[in-house]
Protein backbone atom coordinates (compact mmCIF):
# COMPACT_ATOMS: atom_id res chain seq x y z
CA UNK A 1 0.00 0.00 0.00
CA UNK A 2 1.36 3.31 -1.17
CA UNK A 3 0.57 6.11 1.89
CA UNK A 4 3.21 8.66 0.21
CA UNK A 5 2.48 11.81 -0.65
CA UNK A 6 4.77 14.51 -2.05
CA UNK A 7 4.30 18.54 -0.57
CA UNK A 8 6.77 20.24 -3.51
CA UNK A 9 10.24 17.96 -2.39
CA UNK A 10 9.21 16.88 1.17
CA UNK A 11 8.12 13.35 0.81
CA UNK A 12 6.06 12.27 3.51
CA UNK A 13 5.82 8.86 4.75
CA UNK A 14 2.11 9.16 5.83
CA UNK A 15 -0.51 11.98 4.40
CA UNK A 16 -0.79 13.34 8.28
CA UNK A 17 1.14 16.35 10.15
CA UNK A 18 0.54 18.06 12.95
CA UNK A 19 -0.31 21.90 12.68
CA UNK A 20 1.51 24.82 13.90
CA UNK A 21 1.22 26.25 17.21
CA UNK A 22 0.27 23.01 18.60
CA UNK A 23 2.96 20.99 18.86
CA UNK A 24 5.50 23.45 19.94
CA UNK A 25 8.79 22.54 18.72
CA UNK A 26 8.50 18.96 18.82
CA UNK A 27 10.15 17.46 21.67
CA UNK A 28 6.89 18.33 23.79
CA UNK A 29 4.88 15.30 22.61
CA UNK A 30 7.82 12.88 22.83
CA UNK A 31 6.72 10.25 25.56
CA UNK A 32 2.47 10.51 23.96
CA UNK A 33 2.84 9.81 20.86
CA UNK A 34 4.78 7.56 18.09
CA UNK A 35 6.69 10.12 15.75
CA UNK A 36 7.20 7.34 13.07
CA UNK A 37 3.39 7.50 12.44
CA UNK A 38 3.30 11.43 11.29
CA UNK A 39 4.72 12.79 8.19
CA UNK A 40 6.18 16.04 9.13
CA UNK A 41 5.93 18.55 12.23
CA UNK A 42 5.31 22.17 11.68
CA UNK A 43 7.12 24.37 14.31
CA UNK A 44 5.47 26.72 16.44
CA UNK A 45 5.37 30.38 14.58
CA UNK A 46 9.15 32.07 14.81
CA UNK A 47 10.02 35.45 14.10
CA UNK A 48 13.70 37.32 13.98
CA UNK A 49 14.15 38.17 17.80
CA UNK A 50 12.59 36.40 20.69
CA UNK A 51 8.68 37.31 21.30
CA UNK A 52 7.10 37.30 24.91
CA UNK A 53 3.69 36.98 23.44
CA UNK A 54 0.40 38.28 24.78
CA UNK A 55 -1.29 38.78 28.13
CA UNK A 56 -2.70 35.78 29.75
CA UNK A 57 -5.31 34.66 30.06
CA UNK A 58 -4.24 33.23 26.48
CA UNK A 59 -6.54 30.50 26.02
CA UNK A 60 -10.62 29.62 26.41
CA UNK A 61 -13.09 26.66 25.44
CA UNK A 62 -15.87 27.47 23.21
CA UNK A 63 -18.41 25.43 21.90
CA UNK A 64 -16.63 22.32 20.62
CA UNK A 65 -13.08 24.25 20.11
CA UNK A 66 -11.48 26.77 21.56
CA UNK A 67 -9.88 30.30 21.33
CA UNK A 68 -6.56 31.23 21.62
CA UNK A 69 -4.28 34.95 21.70
CA UNK A 70 -0.61 33.73 22.00
CA UNK A 71 0.44 36.16 19.90
CA UNK A 72 3.70 33.88 18.16
CA UNK A 73 6.04 34.05 21.76
CA UNK A 74 8.78 31.95 20.80
CA UNK A 75 12.58 32.14 21.07
CA UNK A 76 13.69 34.22 17.35
CA UNK A 77 15.08 32.40 14.35
CA UNK A 78 18.85 31.86 15.91
CA UNK A 79 17.60 30.46 19.35
CA UNK A 80 15.40 28.09 17.43
CA UNK A 81 18.33 26.79 15.20
CA UNK A 82 20.49 26.72 17.56
CA UNK A 83 18.66 24.86 20.66
CA UNK A 84 15.58 23.33 19.04
CA UNK A 85 16.13 22.21 15.45
CA UNK A 86 18.63 19.22 16.09
CA UNK A 87 15.68 17.68 17.91
CA UNK A 88 14.67 17.19 14.35
CA UNK A 89 17.71 15.36 13.00
CA UNK A 90 18.10 13.61 16.20
CA UNK A 91 14.78 12.10 15.51
CA UNK A 92 14.96 11.90 12.05
CA UNK A 93 11.51 13.98 11.42
CA UNK A 94 10.85 15.95 8.84
CA UNK A 95 10.75 20.12 10.24
CA UNK A 96 8.78 22.38 8.37
CA UNK A 97 9.27 25.77 10.07
CA UNK A 98 6.38 28.24 10.26
CA UNK A 99 7.93 31.80 9.64
CA UNK A 100 5.79 35.06 11.09
CA UNK A 101 7.49 37.97 10.46
CA UNK A 102 5.53 40.95 11.19
CA UNK A 103 7.45 42.51 7.99
CA UNK A 104 8.49 41.33 4.00
CA UNK A 105 11.73 42.20 4.92
CA UNK A 106 12.09 40.43 8.17
CA UNK A 107 10.42 36.77 7.33
CA UNK A 108 12.87 37.27 3.85
CA UNK A 109 15.57 37.82 6.65
CA UNK A 110 14.46 34.56 8.97
CA UNK A 111 13.78 32.83 5.34
CA UNK A 112 17.64 33.05 4.39
CA UNK A 113 18.61 31.84 8.02
CA UNK A 114 16.59 28.54 7.38
CA UNK A 115 17.63 28.31 4.10
CA UNK A 116 21.22 27.44 5.41
CA UNK A 117 19.95 24.84 7.34
CA UNK A 118 20.06 21.18 6.03
CA UNK A 119 17.35 20.24 8.46
CA UNK A 120 14.89 22.12 7.87
CA UNK A 121 12.44 20.51 4.89
CA UNK A 122 10.51 23.36 4.13
CA UNK A 123 8.85 26.91 5.24
CA UNK A 124 5.49 27.56 6.17
CA UNK A 125 4.83 31.46 5.94
CA UNK A 126 2.22 32.47 8.18
CA UNK A 127 0.59 34.78 6.93
CA UNK A 128 -3.09 34.35 8.65
CA UNK A 129 -2.08 34.85 12.87
CA UNK A 130 -5.19 36.75 14.11
CA UNK A 131 -3.29 37.66 17.55
CA UNK A 132 -0.27 40.25 16.60
CA UNK A 133 -0.53 43.66 15.74
CA UNK A 134 1.85 43.87 12.93
CA UNK A 135 2.21 41.12 9.97
CA UNK A 136 0.50 38.04 10.22
CA UNK A 137 -3.19 37.80 8.77
CA UNK A 138 -2.51 41.59 7.73
CA UNK A 139 -0.71 39.68 4.76
CA UNK A 140 -3.31 37.46 4.09
CA UNK A 141 -6.12 39.83 4.08
CA UNK A 142 -4.41 41.94 1.24
CA UNK A 143 -3.74 40.62 -2.07
CA UNK A 144 -1.22 42.88 -3.20
CA UNK A 145 0.51 42.54 0.41
CA UNK A 146 0.31 38.51 -0.06
CA UNK A 147 2.02 38.78 -3.13
CA UNK A 148 4.81 40.64 -2.15
CA UNK A 149 5.74 38.95 0.95
CA UNK A 150 5.27 35.41 -0.80
CA UNK A 151 7.44 36.78 -3.70
CA UNK A 152 10.30 38.14 -1.94
CA UNK A 153 10.42 34.85 0.00
CA UNK A 154 10.70 32.65 -2.57
CA UNK A 155 13.60 34.63 -4.01
CA UNK A 156 15.46 33.58 -0.54
CA UNK A 157 15.05 30.18 -0.54
CA UNK A 158 14.94 26.64 -2.91
CA UNK A 159 13.03 24.88 -0.09
CA UNK A 160 9.30 24.25 -0.34
CA UNK A 161 7.44 27.16 0.22
CA UNK A 162 4.18 26.85 1.89
CA UNK A 163 2.10 29.28 2.03
CA UNK A 164 -0.71 29.20 5.09
CA UNK A 165 -3.71 31.29 4.37
CA UNK A 166 -6.34 32.92 6.64
CA UNK A 167 -10.01 32.10 6.67
CA UNK A 168 -10.98 35.60 7.33
CA UNK A 169 -11.22 36.70 3.99
CA UNK A 170 -14.18 37.61 1.78
CA UNK A 171 -12.74 34.95 -1.04
CA UNK A 172 -10.09 32.96 -0.03
CA UNK A 173 -10.03 31.20 -3.67
CA UNK A 174 -8.46 34.65 -4.93
CA UNK A 175 -5.63 34.24 -1.88
CA UNK A 176 -4.72 31.00 -2.88
CA UNK A 177 -4.38 31.69 -6.53
CA UNK A 178 -2.37 35.08 -5.62
CA UNK A 179 0.11 32.89 -2.89
CA UNK A 180 0.34 29.85 -6.02
CA UNK A 181 1.10 33.21 -8.82
CA UNK A 182 3.88 34.37 -6.50
CA UNK A 183 5.56 31.29 -6.08
CA UNK A 184 4.18 29.27 -3.15
CA UNK A 185 5.05 25.62 -3.64
CA UNK A 186 1.89 24.16 -1.54
CA UNK A 187 -0.51 25.73 0.47
CA UNK A 188 -2.30 25.18 4.19
CA UNK A 189 -5.46 25.71 4.60
CA UNK A 190 -7.21 27.26 7.01
CA UNK A 191 -5.25 28.85 9.96
CA UNK A 192 -7.94 30.15 12.74
CA UNK A 193 -10.77 32.22 12.46
CA UNK A 194 -10.74 35.68 14.99
CA UNK A 195 -13.06 35.37 17.42
CA UNK A 196 -14.10 36.64 20.56
CA UNK A 197 -15.27 35.58 24.24
CA UNK A 198 -16.61 37.48 26.97
CA UNK A 199 -16.88 37.67 30.87
CA UNK A 200 -20.55 38.60 31.51
CA UNK A 201 -19.48 39.32 35.59
CA UNK A 202 -16.78 41.48 34.60
CA UNK A 203 -18.06 42.43 30.95
CA UNK A 204 -14.58 42.05 30.03
CA UNK A 205 -12.95 39.90 27.13
CA UNK A 206 -11.87 36.78 28.71
CA UNK A 207 -8.66 36.68 26.72
CA UNK A 208 -5.82 39.19 27.23
CA UNK A 209 -5.00 39.66 23.71
CA UNK A 210 -9.50 40.51 23.40
CA UNK A 211 -9.92 38.00 20.59
CA UNK A 212 -8.30 35.14 19.67
CA UNK A 213 -8.24 32.67 16.92
CA UNK A 214 -10.94 29.65 17.07
CA UNK A 215 -9.83 26.21 15.99
CA UNK A 216 -11.49 22.78 16.48
CA UNK A 217 -13.87 20.62 15.12
CA UNK A 218 -16.10 23.79 15.66
CA UNK A 219 -14.37 24.63 12.22
CA UNK A 220 -14.57 22.18 10.65
CA UNK A 221 -17.16 21.99 7.93
CA UNK A 222 -15.89 25.67 7.06
CA UNK A 223 -12.33 24.43 6.48
CA UNK A 224 -13.60 21.60 4.63
CA UNK A 225 -15.48 23.88 2.03
CA UNK A 226 -12.66 26.20 1.87
CA UNK A 227 -10.23 23.41 1.18
CA UNK A 228 -13.05 22.63 -1.88
CA UNK A 229 -13.11 25.70 -3.15
CA UNK A 230 -9.36 26.28 -3.57
CA UNK A 231 -7.95 22.73 -4.69
CA UNK A 232 -10.59 23.13 -7.97
CA UNK A 233 -8.98 26.05 -8.09
CA UNK A 234 -5.30 25.60 -7.64
CA UNK A 235 -2.52 23.26 -9.26
CA UNK A 236 -0.09 23.34 -6.12
CA UNK A 237 -0.67 20.82 -3.13
CA UNK A 238 -3.22 21.59 -0.02
CA UNK A 239 -2.64 20.78 2.96
CA UNK A 240 -6.07 20.59 4.65
CA UNK A 241 -6.77 21.61 8.40
CA UNK A 242 -9.20 23.02 10.59
CA UNK A 243 -10.75 21.10 13.43
CA UNK A 244 -9.69 17.50 12.03
CA UNK A 245 -9.73 15.25 15.17
CA UNK A 246 -10.49 11.92 13.67
CA UNK A 247 -9.76 9.69 10.64
CA UNK A 248 -12.76 10.22 9.33
CA UNK A 249 -12.61 13.77 9.19
CA UNK A 250 -8.86 12.98 8.00
CA UNK A 251 -10.26 11.54 4.95
CA UNK A 252 -13.09 13.86 3.91
CA UNK A 253 -10.53 16.60 3.42
CA UNK A 254 -7.82 14.04 1.24
CA UNK A 255 -11.14 13.25 -0.46
CA UNK A 256 -12.30 16.80 -1.43
CA UNK A 257 -8.81 17.40 -2.48
CA UNK A 258 -6.08 17.61 0.07
CA UNK A 259 -3.28 16.07 -0.79
CA UNK A 260 -2.30 15.64 2.82
CA UNK A 261 -3.54 17.01 6.97
CA UNK A 262 -2.35 18.54 9.54
CA UNK A 263 -4.09 17.73 13.12
CA UNK A 264 -3.74 20.98 15.52
CA UNK A 265 -6.01 21.55 18.67
CA UNK A 266 -7.09 17.60 18.68
CA UNK A 267 -3.43 17.13 20.36
CA UNK A 268 -4.30 19.43 23.44
CA UNK A 269 -7.17 16.79 24.30
CA UNK A 270 -5.67 13.56 22.71
CA UNK A 271 -2.16 13.33 22.58
CA UNK A 272 -1.99 10.63 20.03
CA UNK A 273 -4.81 12.09 17.83
CA UNK A 274 -2.31 12.21 14.71
CA UNK A 275 -0.90 9.05 15.21
CA UNK A 276 -3.86 7.36 15.56
CA UNK A 277 -5.91 9.30 12.46
CA UNK A 278 -2.87 8.34 10.46
CA UNK A 279 -3.14 4.47 11.27
CA UNK A 280 -6.95 5.10 10.85
CA UNK A 281 -6.19 6.59 6.98
CA UNK A 282 -4.07 2.86 6.57
CA UNK A 283 -7.56 0.79 8.14
CA UNK A 284 -9.62 2.88 5.55
CA UNK A 285 -7.22 2.47 2.78
CA UNK A 286 -7.69 -1.38 3.70
CA UNK A 287 -11.10 -2.13 4.23
CA UNK A 288 -11.78 -0.16 0.65
CA UNK A 289 -8.81 -1.50 -1.22
CA UNK A 290 -7.23 1.29 -1.44
CA UNK A 291 -3.53 0.66 -3.20
CA UNK A 292 -2.26 4.00 -3.47
CA UNK A 293 -3.57 7.39 -1.26
CA UNK A 294 -3.19 9.08 -4.95
CA UNK A 295 -6.57 6.82 -5.63
CA UNK A 296 -8.72 8.72 -2.78
CA UNK A 297 -6.91 12.21 -2.88
CA UNK A 298 -9.41 14.43 -4.81
CA UNK A 299 -12.23 11.42 -5.24
CA UNK A 300 -15.08 13.70 -3.95
CA UNK A 301 -18.43 12.42 -6.53
CA UNK A 302 -20.33 15.63 -7.63
CA UNK B 1 5.22 11.51 31.42
CA UNK B 2 2.43 9.09 30.80
CA UNK B 3 -1.03 9.22 28.73
CA UNK B 4 -3.21 6.69 30.75
CA UNK B 5 -7.11 5.46 31.16
CA UNK B 6 -7.51 5.09 34.57
CA UNK B 7 -10.63 3.83 36.69
CA UNK B 8 -12.28 6.05 39.31
CA UNK B 9 -12.08 4.56 42.25
CA UNK B 10 -13.53 6.72 44.69
CA UNK B 11 -15.16 9.80 44.41
CA UNK B 12 -16.51 12.10 47.38
CA UNK B 13 -18.35 15.47 47.45
CA UNK B 14 -16.77 16.66 50.69
CA UNK B 15 -17.97 20.41 51.11
CA UNK B 16 -20.22 22.28 48.76
CA UNK B 17 -18.60 22.43 45.64
CA UNK B 18 -15.27 20.48 46.69
CA UNK B 19 -14.70 16.83 45.23
CA UNK B 20 -11.83 14.43 45.45
CA UNK B 21 -11.80 11.83 43.13
CA UNK B 22 -9.13 9.48 43.60
CA UNK B 23 -7.97 6.00 41.16
CA UNK B 24 -5.06 3.87 40.66
CA UNK B 25 -1.95 4.31 38.32
CA UNK B 26 1.40 2.57 39.20
CA UNK B 27 3.60 4.49 36.38
CA UNK B 28 2.11 8.06 37.08
CA UNK B 29 2.28 7.48 41.37
CA UNK B 30 5.84 6.25 41.37
CA UNK B 31 7.25 9.41 39.43
CA UNK B 32 5.08 11.89 41.04
CA UNK B 33 6.27 14.67 42.72
CA UNK B 34 4.72 17.28 45.49
CA UNK B 35 3.38 20.34 43.40
CA UNK B 36 3.12 18.39 40.01
CA UNK B 37 0.11 18.00 38.30
CA UNK B 38 -2.35 15.96 35.60
CA UNK B 39 -4.25 16.53 33.15
CA UNK B 40 -7.66 14.94 33.09
CA UNK B 41 -10.32 14.48 30.81
CA UNK B 42 -13.70 12.86 31.34
CA UNK B 43 -13.52 10.96 28.02
CA UNK B 44 -17.40 10.52 27.55
CA UNK B 45 -17.29 13.49 24.23
CA UNK B 46 -18.87 16.74 25.26
CA UNK B 47 -19.35 19.49 22.68
CA UNK B 48 -19.08 22.24 25.40
CA UNK B 49 -15.57 20.61 26.76
CA UNK B 50 -13.12 18.59 25.19
CA UNK B 51 -10.08 20.02 26.55
CA UNK B 52 -7.87 18.35 30.00
CA UNK B 53 -7.98 20.05 32.84
CA UNK B 54 -4.90 20.36 35.37
CA UNK B 55 -5.24 19.12 38.83
CA UNK B 56 -2.16 19.50 41.55
CA UNK B 57 -1.49 15.92 43.00
CA UNK B 58 -3.08 16.17 46.09
CA UNK B 59 -2.32 12.53 47.70
CA UNK B 60 -0.64 9.56 46.42
CA UNK B 61 0.14 7.10 48.23
CA UNK B 62 1.36 3.79 46.71
CA UNK B 63 -0.70 2.94 43.35
CA UNK B 64 -2.99 5.32 44.42
CA UNK B 65 -3.76 9.08 43.46
CA UNK B 66 -6.06 11.37 44.89
CA UNK B 67 -7.29 14.82 43.29
CA UNK B 68 -8.85 17.48 45.19
CA UNK B 69 -11.21 20.16 42.90
CA UNK B 70 -13.67 23.23 43.47
CA UNK B 71 -16.55 23.18 40.91
CA UNK B 72 -16.42 26.48 38.78
CA UNK B 73 -17.14 25.49 35.37
CA UNK B 74 -18.69 22.84 32.78
CA UNK B 75 -15.16 20.72 32.93
CA UNK B 76 -14.96 20.42 36.88
CA UNK B 77 -19.14 19.76 36.76
CA UNK B 78 -18.45 17.19 34.35
CA UNK B 79 -15.50 15.25 36.61
CA UNK B 80 -18.12 15.97 39.61
CA UNK B 81 -20.46 14.12 38.07
CA UNK B 82 -18.42 10.58 36.77
CA UNK B 83 -19.25 7.27 38.39
CA UNK B 84 -17.32 5.28 40.04
CA UNK B 85 -16.11 3.16 37.50
CA UNK B 86 -15.60 5.22 34.68
CA UNK B 87 -12.96 6.04 33.24
CA UNK B 88 -10.59 8.91 32.62
CA UNK B 89 -7.52 10.24 30.25
CA UNK B 90 -5.21 11.34 32.73
CA UNK B 91 -1.53 12.81 31.59
CA UNK B 92 1.25 13.40 34.21
CA UNK B 93 3.31 13.89 35.88
CA UNK B 94 3.61 17.09 34.41
CA UNK B 95 5.32 20.39 35.58
CA UNK B 96 7.86 21.26 38.01
CA UNK B 97 7.24 20.62 41.68
CA UNK B 98 8.37 21.68 45.31
CA UNK B 99 11.60 21.33 46.22
CA UNK B 100 11.93 19.57 49.70
CA UNK B 101 15.67 19.40 49.79
CA UNK B 102 17.69 21.54 53.03
CA UNK B 103 14.38 22.50 54.83
CA UNK B 104 14.69 22.35 58.83
CA UNK B 105 11.09 24.02 59.40
CA UNK B 106 8.58 24.06 57.12
CA UNK B 107 5.19 26.77 56.83
CA UNK B 108 2.70 25.11 54.12
CA UNK B 109 -0.53 28.20 53.28
CA UNK B 110 -3.66 26.97 51.48
CA UNK B 111 -6.17 29.44 50.68
CA UNK B 112 -8.98 27.66 49.28
CA UNK B 113 -8.83 25.28 46.83
CA UNK B 114 -5.17 25.86 46.83
CA UNK B 115 -5.04 23.56 49.92
CA UNK B 116 -4.77 21.11 46.59
CA UNK B 117 -1.20 20.45 46.56
CA UNK B 118 0.09 20.63 50.75
CA UNK B 119 -1.20 17.13 51.63
CA UNK B 120 1.22 15.49 49.02
CA UNK B 121 3.81 18.42 49.81
CA UNK B 122 3.47 17.47 53.99
CA UNK B 123 3.73 13.87 53.74
CA UNK B 124 6.87 14.06 51.19
CA UNK B 125 8.44 16.52 53.97
CA UNK B 126 7.56 14.05 56.90
CA UNK B 127 9.04 11.19 55.14
CA UNK B 128 11.99 13.56 55.30
CA UNK B 129 11.93 13.78 59.03
CA UNK B 130 10.58 17.47 59.25
CA UNK B 131 6.64 16.56 60.48
CA UNK B 132 7.67 18.26 64.36
CA UNK B 133 8.60 21.27 62.53
CA UNK B 134 5.78 21.64 60.37
CA UNK B 135 3.04 24.76 60.71
CA UNK B 136 0.24 24.26 58.14
CA UNK B 137 -1.79 27.64 57.78
CA UNK B 138 -5.25 27.67 55.90
CA UNK B 139 -7.93 29.75 54.78
CA UNK B 140 -10.83 29.31 53.94
CA UNK B 141 -14.55 31.70 53.02
CA UNK B 142 -16.63 30.15 55.85
CA UNK B 143 -15.81 26.93 58.21
CA UNK B 144 -17.61 24.56 55.87
CA UNK B 145 -15.47 24.93 53.39
CA UNK B 146 -12.01 23.95 55.32
CA UNK B 147 -11.46 20.22 54.73
CA UNK B 148 -8.35 17.82 54.89
CA UNK B 149 -7.12 19.45 58.00
CA UNK B 150 -7.07 15.70 59.21
CA UNK B 151 -4.13 14.58 56.68
CA UNK B 152 -2.29 16.98 57.86
CA UNK B 153 -3.20 16.43 62.07
CA UNK B 154 -2.31 12.64 61.57
CA UNK B 155 1.10 13.66 60.65
CA UNK B 156 1.97 15.31 63.85
CA UNK B 157 1.79 19.20 62.44
CA UNK B 158 0.75 21.88 63.86
CA UNK B 159 -2.49 23.41 61.99
CA UNK B 160 -3.73 26.86 62.38
CA UNK B 161 -7.03 27.69 60.40
CA UNK B 162 -8.59 31.14 59.25
CA UNK B 163 -11.92 32.16 57.68
CA UNK B 164 -13.05 35.24 55.92
CA UNK B 165 -16.55 35.17 58.07
CA UNK B 166 -15.02 34.14 61.15
CA UNK B 167 -16.87 30.59 61.42
CA UNK B 168 -13.54 28.67 62.65
CA UNK B 169 -10.00 29.90 63.85
CA UNK B 170 -8.75 33.56 63.08
CA UNK B 171 -11.21 36.12 61.18
CA UNK B 172 -9.54 37.34 58.57
CA UNK B 173 -7.06 36.36 55.92
CA UNK B 174 -4.73 33.46 56.36
CA UNK B 175 -1.97 35.66 55.45
CA UNK B 176 -2.26 37.43 58.84
CA UNK B 177 -1.60 33.86 60.35
CA UNK B 178 1.77 33.77 58.53
CA UNK B 179 2.89 36.94 59.45
CA UNK B 180 2.69 35.83 62.91
CA UNK B 181 4.57 32.35 62.35
CA UNK B 182 7.29 34.35 60.79
CA UNK B 183 7.81 36.55 63.63
CA UNK B 184 11.35 35.71 65.55
CA UNK B 185 13.91 33.39 64.28
CA UNK B 186 14.90 33.41 60.65
CA UNK B 187 17.00 30.57 59.95
CA UNK B 188 18.21 29.65 56.47
CA UNK B 189 16.58 26.46 56.68
CA UNK B 190 12.95 27.78 57.15
CA UNK B 191 10.57 27.59 53.79
CA UNK B 192 7.62 28.63 53.11
CA UNK B 193 5.30 26.42 50.31
CA UNK B 194 2.07 28.27 49.02
CA UNK B 195 -0.65 28.10 47.17
CA UNK B 196 -4.37 30.20 46.51
CA UNK B 197 -5.47 32.67 45.00
CA UNK B 198 -3.11 35.71 43.86
CA UNK B 199 -4.12 38.20 46.36
CA UNK B 200 -2.92 35.60 48.50
CA UNK B 201 0.42 34.58 46.89
CA UNK B 202 1.23 38.49 46.66
CA UNK B 203 1.31 38.95 50.22
CA UNK B 204 2.88 35.60 50.89
CA UNK B 205 5.49 37.00 48.25
CA UNK B 206 5.82 40.29 50.14
CA UNK B 207 6.19 38.56 53.80
CA UNK B 208 8.88 36.23 53.04
CA UNK B 209 10.61 38.73 51.01
CA UNK B 210 10.67 41.04 53.85
CA UNK B 211 11.86 38.55 56.49
CA UNK B 212 14.36 37.01 54.13
CA UNK B 213 12.69 33.65 54.07
CA UNK B 214 12.99 31.17 51.19
CA UNK B 215 9.51 30.82 49.55
CA UNK B 216 7.56 28.76 46.72
CA UNK B 217 4.70 28.94 45.10
CA UNK B 218 2.42 27.41 42.97
CA UNK B 219 0.37 28.90 40.62
CA UNK B 220 -2.36 28.37 38.49
CA UNK B 221 -3.41 29.34 34.65
CA UNK B 222 -5.33 28.14 32.02
CA UNK B 223 -4.25 25.17 30.03
CA UNK B 224 -4.77 23.64 26.36
CA UNK B 225 -2.17 21.03 26.17
CA UNK B 226 0.02 21.09 29.68
CA UNK B 227 2.67 19.74 28.38
CA UNK B 228 4.41 22.78 26.97
CA UNK B 229 3.62 23.45 23.28
CA UNK B 230 0.78 25.38 23.07
CA UNK B 231 2.32 28.46 25.04
CA UNK B 232 -1.12 29.14 26.67
CA UNK B 233 -0.68 29.44 30.28
CA UNK B 234 2.01 32.21 30.58
CA UNK B 235 2.93 33.59 33.58
CA UNK B 236 5.04 37.15 34.06
CA UNK B 237 8.32 36.53 35.67
CA UNK B 238 11.22 38.21 36.33
CA UNK B 239 14.84 37.35 36.04
CA UNK B 240 17.84 37.77 37.96
CA UNK B 241 18.69 40.93 35.74
CA UNK B 242 15.55 41.94 36.14
CA UNK B 243 13.93 41.29 32.63
CA UNK B 244 10.82 40.38 32.59
CA UNK B 245 9.55 37.09 30.37
CA UNK B 246 6.84 35.02 29.79
CA UNK B 247 7.21 31.40 31.93
CA UNK B 248 5.11 28.76 31.08
CA UNK B 249 3.09 27.66 34.06
CA UNK B 250 2.87 23.65 33.34
CA UNK B 251 6.72 23.47 32.11
CA UNK B 252 8.63 25.77 34.08
CA UNK B 253 5.96 26.02 36.77
CA UNK B 254 3.57 25.57 38.43
CA UNK B 255 5.98 26.06 41.16
CA UNK B 256 8.16 29.19 41.32
CA UNK B 257 10.35 31.15 43.32
CA UNK B 258 8.56 33.18 44.72
CA UNK B 259 10.91 36.11 44.21
CA UNK B 260 10.86 35.46 40.39
CA UNK B 261 6.93 36.08 40.00
CA UNK B 262 5.28 39.13 39.02
CA UNK B 263 2.51 40.61 40.73
CA UNK B 264 -0.22 42.71 38.77
CA UNK B 265 0.66 45.03 41.46
CA UNK B 266 4.03 45.16 40.93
Amino acid sequence: MKTEVKIGSIVLRRPVMVASGTFGYGEEYLDLLDYSEIGAIVTKGITLKPKEGNPPPRVVETAAGMLNSIGLQNPGAEAFVREKLPFFREHRISCIVNVAGSSVEENVEIVRILDAEENVAGIELNVSCPNVKKGGMAFGKSAELLREVVSEVRKATRKTLITKLSPNVTDIVEMARVAEAAGSDALSLINTFAGLAVDIETRKPILGGVTGGLSGPAIKPVALRMVWEVCKNVKVPVIGMGGIATAGDAIEFLITGATAVAVGTATFYHPNAAAAISDGIVEYMEAHEIDDIADLIGSLES
Amino acid sequence: MYCRHVKLVSNERISETYYRIGFECREIAEKARPGQFLMVRVLEPAWEHMLSRPFSFCEVSGDRIELLFNVVGKGTRSLSETRVGSSLEVIGPLGKGFSSEDVSRAILVGGGMGIAPLPFLASELTKRGRAAMMTVLLGARTASSLCLQDSFTDLGAEVRVATDDGTAGHRGPVTDLLGESLKGASDSGRVVYACGPEPMLRTVARLTRERGVRCELSVEERMACGVGACMSCACETRDEHGGVHYQRVCTEGPVFNAAELLFDED
